[in-house]
């Protein structure tokens, strides 16, 4: 039996000898934390002293002899006050005058340079460069070299995870010092522009909006997608854009998506962004991703055998974030239990870090995601018109629901407008075909992917 | 269990352990009782809500040993509203009898095993001594800058650390900070470093208590997930807050451009005054002239109209500033100080201001102006 198994069962066993109030106020949070094979004690895990103290003293005979009805090996029970008891936690309240306090706040954040915003975790030292990135990698190199003079405005894209935010994190740290006293930088997201916009709008202080972003040497806006379709803000930026340029300021700019595929941005803008220096990050291929984590495991001093390392990078192809997180969970694994991991705890590992929830997931959602996408209405995808920009986002949704959610060819039919399951099949086969030769509609699909997931 | 004790003792008693019986919302109801127990000539009443737990010990005469949980609310009702000096309780199978010379009542008792087990400390612990007035002046200094926060639960209390000589009490809410050092405090051999986050209500608790103490020893005895204040008398134990405390020391600045000292009552006149006249956020603005005689604290809304308040000053340094605060982040910042003169530094408008008492370097007050 699972650890978790065991002890919910017993638990279960044990709510029905003790009281409610006594069972609630102590073994509520309770969990078995581990349970030794070699000496048969079983570990278990409190939320603090006093409950320690009174299942030890008060519970132990129940709790050892309900753990041996379920599990015959067992000969001790140890407890122990553990820190990560679940705590009911709520979250961050997300309203809007937090920001306007955090003007005052002290800077007890340290790690982020309350000037500039960055942080200098994020260095070129950890940044691996491969096929995959040197490009972008090169272009950032040769804007610090000439700042606001080579590429200007620098343009990155690329999908989740992949490291943008490095790379536009590093070269903001990598240009603060190495132009001593001169250089100002300011980093933000998008999200931070677009309050700050709201803010100065409010409070009727455009001029602070102004003031702040313009008197930059470097501006970097992170995930500048996000400004697409806010009217105010698009202009607002604009001008800041045109007032930056127009002084020779770096701009520097990150997406998931190439200006050409924001559907909602201004045009202007749009000419603007493919007016300097493009460059895409695409995923990682398998000898990057390699030596990603290799890198990980040098840096953080932990000892993990080789052949884990290979199976973890040719398993998480998708998202930087992931491949870390997945190396993060088999780390505290090993040094939690001792001994080296096996294969199919590594499966179990990958597949939670990097789920894909397609059970969760209906054709109806999936469908809207990608009319979404293309922002054209649920029914054109389903109705008889045969013209060119509803063809291609149709058999995209056909590739979607037969890839993701593994529909059968005629219930795909079905679901877009009762097609014959032939025609289900020439889509799914094209655009499978097609996605190995254009490198636009795979960037295209992957952006679908993540916006059905994300349902 | 049988016990005869003067009112006045069994009051005190009371009170000191009020705060730590458990609430009406606690899911064991043993927890709204307190736990007496008489042994030898020793008397002592307990409560805990399993967040902390207080145990007072005090005089009485004990005709017979045992020990037995009470509803605090009726017992404590009983104690405040009898008119004799005399008060004796008696264990009788599961009831309590109250008697003086013209009340008597029956409450219904729990049985003592039901109450919690107050938890002891057993391992690596560090052990601290000091003078109870010194600690109430620390914990009364820095409390005012911290606040109960759901979302940082890690700056919702009071932080204790120590170096070789020292022991600091530092406190924020992360628009104003305040930090006690604690000189004359003495280690047991075998203490470690200490680095441990009271929770708010534990330290208020102690606070409370210890105050109305006297002039005593304060031991505190800290492990890894506890903390326990002791007297002779009284011994507060708490679980500890777990997380890191901001690396703070970086905040407090090292020197000032610009120090202004003026009268403490003055200051706080001029902002109680002109605060009635602040805006929404709070703000009350001070200008500064390089070389100048006074301070002016001025503030507007355009619903009240405005004012400004001169404060004679010496001002040294810097040049002429306008700095925009939140008047009860400031006032609080100055009320803590003891002496009748504080000194504020000042740096460019958007650094931390430092306050202090020129007297006395251990209690520092680091408070963020407003940014217009």
């Amino acid at each position: 039996m699972e650890q978790h198994e065991l002890w919910r069962a017993v638990l279960g066993d044990i709510e029905l000898q003790i009281s409610k109030p006594n069972f609630l106020t102590w073994l509520k949070h309770s969990q078995l934390v581990e349970k030794r094979d070699r000496d048969g004690v079983a570990l278990v895990g409190l939320p603090n002293n006093f409950a320690k103290e009174w299942v030890r003293n008060r519970y132990h005979k129940i709790i050892l002899g309900s753990l041996r009805t379920f599990d015959a090996s067992v000969k001790n029970v140890e407890y122990a006050v553990i820190h990560n008891a679940p705590t009911p936690k709520k979250d961050l309240p997300q309203n809007r005058k937090v920001s306007n306090e955090e003007e005052f706040r002290l800077p007890l954040d340290l790690k982020v340079d309350p000037k500039t915003n960055l942080n200098p975790k994020y260095t070129f030292s950890s940044f691996i460069v491969g096929s995959s990135n040197d490009l972008a990698y090169a272009a950032v190199q040769a804007v610090i070299k000439d700042v606001g003079k080579k590429y200007n405005p620098l343009f990155v894209y690329g999908g989740v995870g992949l490291g943008k935010t490095h790379l536009l994190q590093a070269a903001g740290n990598e240009i603060t010092s190495s132009y001593r006293g001169g250089a100002s930088v300011l980093y933000v997201t998008s999200e931070k522009f677009l309050n700050d916009v709201v803010a100065a709008i409010r409070n009727k202080r455009m001029e602070d909006i102004k003031k702040k972003y313009r008197d930059v040497d470097v501006l970097i806006i992170d995930d500048i997608q996000f400004i697409g379709g806010k009217t105010t803000t698009e202009q607002e930026f604009f001008h800041t854009f045109n007032a930056l340029y127009e002084n020779n300021k770096q701009i520097i700019l990150s997406s998931d998506r190439a200006p050409s595929a924001i559907p909602t941005l201004e045009e202007r803008l749009r000419s603007r962004f493919e007016g300097g220096m493009i460059v895409d990050i695409a995923y990682p291929d398998y000898e990057m991703r390699l030596a990603i984590l290799k890198t990980k495991v040098l840096n953080q001093n932990i000892t993990i055998d080789e052949k884990t390392i290979e199976y973890i990078a040719s398993k998480v192809q998708r998202n930087i974030r992931e491949l870390e997180g997945v190396l993060n969970k088999v780390v505290f694994y090993t040094q939690y239990k001792n001994t080296a991991i096996e294969t199919k705890k590594l499966d179990e590992i990958i597949n939670e870090v990097t789920q894909t929830v397609s059970k969760n997931i209906t054709a109806q959602e999936a469908i809207k995601a990608v009319a979404d996408f293309f922002e054209i209405p649920v029914a054109d995808l389903t109705n008889r018109s045969r013209k060119k920009e509803i063809v291609e986002p149709r058999q995209i949704a056909m590739y979607i629901l037969r890839d993701v959610l593994k529909l059968s060819y005629p219930h795909i039919g079905e679901k877009l407008g009762k097609r014959d399951h032939t025609t289900v099949i020439h889509a799914c086969e094209k655009i499978s075909r097609d996605i190995t030769q254009n490198n636009h509609l795979s960037q295209k699909i992957m952006m679908i992917k993540e916006r059905v997931f994300k349902t | 269990m049988k016990i005869i004790v003067l009112r006045s003792n069994f009051m005190e008693a009371l009170s000191s352990v009020e705060r730590g019986v458990g609430g009406a919302n606690s899911n064991l109801p043993i927890l709204r009782n307190i736990l007496l127990r008489a042994e030898g000539s020793k008397i002592t009443a307990v409560s805990t809500n399993l967040e902390f737990a207080v145990t007072y010990a005090f005089s009485g005469k004990v005709v017979e040993n045992g020990e037995v949980a009470v509803p605090f609310s009726i017992l404590h009702s009983i104690v405040k509203n009898v008119s004799s000096e005399r008060i004796t309780l008696e264990l009788r199978e599961d009831k309590v009898r109250i008697e003086t010379d013209n009340y008597e009542a029956s409450v219904q008792a729990y049985n003592s095993k039901e109450y919690p087990i107050i938890p002891s400390m057993h391992e690596n612990i560090s052990i601290i001594r000091v003078n109870s007035n010194e600690f109430v002046e620390a914990l009364q200094g820095v409390l005012v800058a911290t606040q109960y926060s759901e979302i940082r639960p890690e700056i919702s209390g009071v932080f204790v650390k120590n170096d070789s000589e020292s022991v600091f009490f530092v406190a924020t809410d992360s628009f104003r900070l305040a930090e006690k050092k604690l000189g004359n405090a003495k280690y047991d051999p075998g203490s470690g470093d200490v680095k441990s986050i009271i929770p708010l209500r534990t330290a208020e608790e102690a606070l409370r208590i210890i105050s109305n103490q006297g002039d005593k020893d304060v031991v505190i005895e800290i492990d890894a997930t506890q903390i326990s204040f002791n007297t002779d008398t009284v011994s507060i134990v708490s679980r500890l807050i777990d997380g890191n405390f901001p690396e703070y020391r970086a905040i407090i600045p090292s020197g000032a451009d610009m120090e202004i000292s003026a009268s403490k009552q003055e200051l706080v006149n001029a902002i109680k005054l002109t605060s009635s006249f602040s805006g929404k956020l709070n703000d009350i603005s001070l200008v500064l002239h390089e070389g100048g005689k006074h301070i002016e604290f001025f503030s507007s809304d355009s619903a009240v109209g405005q004012n400004t308040y001169k404060v004679p000053a010496k001002i040294k340094g810097g040049k002429t500033e306008t700095l925009v605060f939140n008047w009860r982040y400031l006032l609080d910042g100055i009320k803590i100080f003891s002496g009748s003169d504080i000194v504020v530094g000042i740096n460019a408008p958007e650094k931390p201001v430092k306050i202090n008492d020129p007297k006395d370097p251990s209690l520092v007050y680091v408070v963020m102006p407003i940014k217009n």
